[in-house]
């Protein structure tokens, strides 16, 4: 059980806060109007502007437009055709490796030029696996 | 005082602010890059930068140099704070002679590091330079090696930040590299050793600068940059975002700031883990989930994505982060992995952060590549910086975790304080189909319908060893807990470990395998 003093507005509430475990409650116990305790200063937040890093964040600047075998493993499914466009982040086709269905995925906007395996292949090391445009 | 003296005193202050004069300061902007003093104002609180050293001139008579002023040699140092924090900072100006290093420029440097490390506070450096103040020859060289050396003695006592903001080739890069955490600006900051042309000249191989040594490059393939950003400015609230997780020195705990709610329950994780063992997820939305809503700054987001590492806030207390990543390379430990971990950790330890540790790992990466590479070598680094952490170490296993991997990522045996598991967690010494395959080699071969027989003995194997259960009854997992709870159960180890003592025996120091 833990204690805390509360002001709201100016009035002062004094709050005992019990950890739950096992129950159903799964609401979240405070809004955040509530958090800041009485009587200490807060001190300064430093994240003064959290860079929204998934927005704006530079992108790996993408080199050969050959997508290659991360590491050797198996074909598990082919998602894409020849001529097909994708978008970035789409999945292309899905290798079996480290007991693990890896996804591999477009690294930007393209056209599917060149397919080079099918479904149940073996592939090396950094074969390649598909040209994209 | 007589009215001249002063107005000596004043024309001379302004004419070293003004740095390279207004053409050089003018041809800096139109690169989209802000001057040495522009970046130290936008980085410190308004009005706190103190400049010191700023009337040091050159001794340097070679060349003609004797005639020739460089303002403030090149370089503006001081301190002020940054959040009300004390700090000290160095900015070299590319406006005088590029930025170029010579004697009393690296004096200057080396007077702030000096106060840095005294005061225990952290230092940062924010590069632009393009390279040695050739005319001085061995004085600059010498420069070098004083800033390398006192980069040396600060590590672990003050945290020691870097900023690529333009060039940054040859030695000088050794500065950057021998400090705790590199950023550099997209496009406008150049790293390495030999440049283009020398490699060209050399090896025939050619490259672009960008390609060789620009800022994705070194996030993404070298490893030896930390953060990127697209501007100075967006780089500049990046460290000043880093700042405040940590301490500043290693005698004080990093900043505990008001915490968010503690009795977040996450039902949705309960179900988060896929039921088939072989499915990827990302292990980022399961940290951002857990920790304080916007407080996961991931390091080297771009480099060895197998395994996630960065620091956030978990009911306000600080802890850093390393998770395996099932997304990449099946979360597998590789060499680029090993080495990621081991340093981020080691970083970690020396500032007092708690480690928190979410485990689902398959294995070391198999491969020709990798053992010639030296995953021994490599690997060793991760067991060596968790077993010598003596900062407090919670483990979360979420799935797998098998075999030396398991026992590399912070295990109790290696030292945990605390180690969990959710309930689907598998701690076994090597996965069902592999361990079944050989433990029932025979009976597999001899039945007649071997497919079934496997199926039903990787089911047995599941069923007996690849569960939290054994490990919990070994005492090798303290506690079994709902997946939802994670948070709550987090806060609560973190606060009882807050007081934790541990201490080495007496060395000189370990011998880390590098």
């Amino acid at each position: 059980m833990k204690q805390y003093r509360i002001t709201v507005n100016g009035v002062s509430y004094e709050v005992e806060v019990e950890e739950v475990v096992g129950g159903q409650s799964s609401r979240p116990a405070e809004q955040p109007a509530a958090r800041k305790p009485a009587a200490q200063p807060s001190p300064k937040r430093s994240e003064s502007k959290p860079v929204s890093e998934r927005a704006s964040a530079p992108q790996p600047h993408g080199g050969a437009n050959s997508i290659k075998a991360p590491m050797p493993g198996t074909i598990l499914k082919v998602m894409v055709e020849e001529n097909q466009s994708v978008k970035r982040g789409e999945v292309l086709c899905i290798l079996e490796a480290m007991k693990m269905e890896n996804e591999i995925v477009a690294p930007n906007d393209g056209v599917v030029s060149r397919v080079y395996i099918k479904e149940q292949q073996n592939v090396q090391l950094d074969a390649p696996l598909l040209d994209l445009e | 005082m007589t009215k001249s003296m002063l107005e000596r005193y004043q024309a001379e202050r302004e004419r070293i602010e003004l740095g390279g004069g207004e053409k050089r300061i003018e041809k800096q902007h139109a690169q989209g890059k802000l001057t040495a003093r522009e970046r130290i104002a936008y980085l410190l609180d308004k009005g706190s930068f103190v400049e010191l050293n700023a009337f040091v001139k050159h001794r340097c008579t070679n060349f003609g140099m004797e005639s020739k002023e460089a303002p403030g040699e090149g370089v503006v140092t001081g301190y002020g704070t940054v959040e009300g924090r004390l700090i000290y900072v160095f900015a070299q100006d590319f406006t005088v002679f590029g930025g170029s290093l010579g004697e009393m420029h690296a004096k200057r440097i080396v007077n702030i590091q000096e106060l840095a490390i005294k005061m225990g506070a952290p230092l940062i450096g924010l590069n632009d330079s393009g390279g040695a103040r050739i005319q001085e020859g061995v004085d600059a060289l010498s420069g070098y090696g004083e800033i390398f050396y006192n980069n040396t003695i600060a590590s672990g006592v003050i945290p020691q930040i870097s900023v690529i903001m333009g060039p940054c080739a040859g030695g000088a890069v050794y500065s950057p590299a021998l400090t705790d955490f590199i950023f550099m600006v997209d496009q406008s900051s150049k790293m390495f050793i030999t440049g283009p042309q020398v490699i060209k000249t050399v090896t025939g191989e050619t490259v672009s600068a960008e390609e060789l040594g620009g800022a994705m490059s070194h996030n993404a393939k070298s490893g030896v940059a930390h953060f990127i950003a697209n501007s100075d400015e967006e780089t500049l609230d990046q460290v000043k975002r880093l700042l405040s997780y940590l301490p500043a020195n290693h005698a004080e705990k990093p900043p505990r700031t008001e915490g968010f709610s503690l009795n977040q329950f996450h039902p949705k994780l309960n179900e988060w883990i896929p039921e088939n063992p072989n499915k990827p997820y990302d292990v980022k939305s399961i940290i951002e989930t857990i920790v304080d809503h916007d407080s996961f700054m991931e390091v080297q987001p771009y480099f060895a994505k197998n395994i996630v590492t960065g620091f956030v806030r978990i009911g306000g207390m600080v802890a850093g982060i390393v998770a395996n990543q099932p997304m990449n390379l099946a979360g597998t430990l590789d060499i680029d992995a090993s080495d990621k971990a081991a340093r981020f950790i080691r970083f970690c330890d020396a500032f007092q952060i708690p480690l928190v540790t979410f485990i689902d790992v398959p294995g070391f990466l198999p491969g020709i590549q990798q053992e010639y590479g030296g995953i021994i070598r490599h690997g060793a680094k991760l067991l060596y910086a968790y077993s010598e952490a003596t900062v407090p170490k919670i483990s979360v296993i979420l799935r797998k975790a098998y075999g030396g991997s398991y026992v590399a990522m912070s295990s109790k045996s290696l030292g945990a304080d605390l180690v969990l598991a959710w309930p689907n967690a598998e701690v076994a010494v090597m996965g069902p189909a592999g361990a079944a395959n050989i433990i029932f080699r025979k009976e597999i071969k001899a039945a007649d319908q071997p497919a079934t027989v496997r199926q039903e003995k990787v089911e047995l194997y599941r069923e007996t060893v690849a569960n939290p259960y054994v490990a919990a009854q070994r005492g090798m997992v303290d506690d079994i807990i709902e997946p939802q709870y994670t948070r709550q159960r987090l806060i609560s180890a973190l606060d009882m470990l807050e007081t934790k003592r541990e201490k080495l025996p007496a060395k000189k120091h370990g011998n880390c395998p590098l």
